[in-house]
């Protein structure tokens, strides 16, 4: 029984070094930044649907001063433009 | 993915008990894991709630008590009548019935590290596999001579938001036109570094419509404080700051700070026997990590809380988080956005640790509104991520002050101030 049990953590173990390597160590997920987004924007805000391409879009413009803002560009500057791509697709796509 | 825990729920049963058979107790105790928090603030809040969104089959204990929490921010702003103290109050209503999150209305007693468990003012004990401390700050009354707790109804400190906040309020009411307010800044560092100034801010905004004969003097034993710019081009602009009748005097005295206070005569004496004489006397003293932490081991020398960056667990022990003021995450400051952010990145932590899954990269950001005048707002912010050595740092390149005086800019700012208050409570407490 032992040993079936060992077989079985040794198969989830592996999935989860694939799974780990499989991302970029470096950055940041879409959900984590998300769930700092919703400090100054809660969650039922994005319940608005923004298609992702508007999104991602946008928090560019924020990021390159080519849009106006009051704080954004400061909080988009701390993103790769791959995490904006990430953040805007978790909050495009949230239920 | 499949984590360990999920994977005995999915085997069933029978399952379960083959593993009790051959594992650990802590594994079987894992498969309806028990996260306890202290204290119920935004960073205890705001980790009870994350923990059950990203993961609801974790049990999650809340332990704060009080049963109405009154925010910190916007408590300046009763000062000068924008705002009611009783809408700065937020109950633990939502989180316990939206959440499933078990509130204890108690005080935490004793934490015993090595056995797992917390022991609450009744004497009951509550075991936990991860623990989350959140307490805040105290006060170091050492660091004064004639004053500490049992003044403070009558020199307030109003840096806990409620009752100090309404007493600070009165008095400020009572005074005469042609009064004296002391503000005693605190030094580094200490819960919200551009509190003093905003509320040196607001009570000048009461003090010009209502007794604009009267002074405030900011006395700071700092060389410099947050937002320092902003907030004297805006006294500059609505309270004449610079000016021999400036309603606004800020004295910066590191060398020769405040050491001795007579409270019934509302005087002040500093090191080199300065004396001031206030009407209203709002002295705020010098801070540390609350004192569960203090007596629980988990502070360093400097009485406050030190973490591992990445996961906030304690380095002085093990399976226990700290976050919030408490706990030590310079750069970032201690505020309540902070304890949100340093919360979120603590309940991804958590919940992966319990899952027995890798710890994903965290991210955090910080921004501290302040009010000027009523509709003249000022900000700071940051983003922050982990560098190589696995510390905090600020993202070159972000972040940064309200970038323009403009008015127009200032006013956004203020509007958004207010908006960031409702937004925050929302996303910490329901």
């Amino acid at each position: 029984m032992k040993t079936l049990f060992n077989k079985f953590k040794k198969i989830i173990m592996l999935t989860l070094i694939i799974f780990s390597s499989s991302l970029a160590a470096a950055d940041v997920s879409g959900k984590m930044i998300a769930y700092g987004c919703f400090s100054c924007h809660t969650e039922k805000s994005f319940n608005l649907k923004l298609p992702v391409p508007k999104l991602t879009q946008a928090l560019i413009a924020f990021k390159y001063n080519k849009k106006q803002a009051t704080i954004m560009d400061r909080i988009a500057k701390g993103y790769t433009d791959a995490e904006l791509n990430a953040v805007a697709t978790y909050l495009g796509n949230l239920k | 993915m499949v984590s360990r825990r999920h994977f005995i729920k999915l085997t069933g049963s029978a399952s379960a008990l083959f593993v009790a058979g051959c594992q650990s107790k802590k594994l079987i105790s894992s498969a309806s894991a028990h996260v306890v928090i202290i204290g119920g603030g935004f960073g205890g809040a705001t980790a009870a709630k994350t923990i059950k969104k990203l993961d609801p089959t974790i049990d999650v204990t809340l332990i704060e008590p009080k049963h109405h929490y009154i925010t910190c921010p916007g408590s300046n702003w009763v000062l000068a009548g924008l705002k009611n103290i009783n809408s700065l109050s937020v109950s633990y209503q939502q989180l316990s019935s939206q959440y499933d999150i078990k509130v204890v209305h108690d005080r935490v007693a004793t934490i015993d590290p090595d056995r797992h468990f917390v022991t609450i003012s009744n004497g009951h004990s509550i075991n936990y596999d991860r623990l989350i401390v959140s307490p805040g700050i105290d006060f170091r009354w050492e660091a004064i001579e004639g004053h500490n707790d049992s003044t403070a109804h009558l020199i307030p400190h109003a840096w806990k938001a409620g009752v100090q906040t309404t007493l600070l309020h009165s008095q400020l009411q009572n005074m005469h036109n042609g009064g004296t307010v002391i503000i005693c800044a605190p030094p580094n560092p200490f819960r919200c570094p551009p509190g003093p100034y905003e509320r040196a801010s607001m009570i000048a905004y009461y003090l010009k419509r209502h007794k604009p004969k009267s002074k405030i003097l900011i006395l700071d034993p700092k060389t410099h404080f947050s937002k320092q710019g902003l907030f004297i081009k805006g006294w500059e602009k609505h309270y004449g700051f610079g000016n021999d009748n400036s309603m606004i005097e800020w004295h910066s005295i590191p060398d020769n700070p405040v050491v001795k206070i007579d409270v019934k005569k509302r005087q002040l004496e500093t090191d080199f026997g300065d004396i001031f004489k206030a009407d209203v006397l709002n002295y705020i003293p010098a801070q540390q990590a609350a004192n569960i932490a203090q007596t629980s081991g988990l502070c360093d020398d400097s009485g406050w809380c030190p973490v591992i960056h990445k996961t906030s667990e304690s380095t002085l022990h093990s399976d226990i988080h700290v976050i919030g003021d408490a706990s030590i995450q310079s750069p970032i400051p201690k505020s309540a956005f902070a304890a949100n952010a340093e919360a979120k990145v603590c309940a991804f932590a958590v919940v992966s640790l319990l899952n027995e899954m890798d710890v994903s990269e965290p991210a955090w950001i910080n921004t501290c509104y302040s009010l000027i005048t009523a509709d003249q707002g000022i900000s700071v912010a940051m983003v922050y991520k982990l560098n190589p050595q696995g510390k905090i740092s600020k993202v070159k390149g972000a972040g940064g002050v309200t970038p323009s005086i403009d008015e127009r800019i200032l006013s956004l700012e203020a509007s958004y101030a207010k908006k960031w208050l409702e937004s925050i409570v929302a996303d910490s407490f329901t």
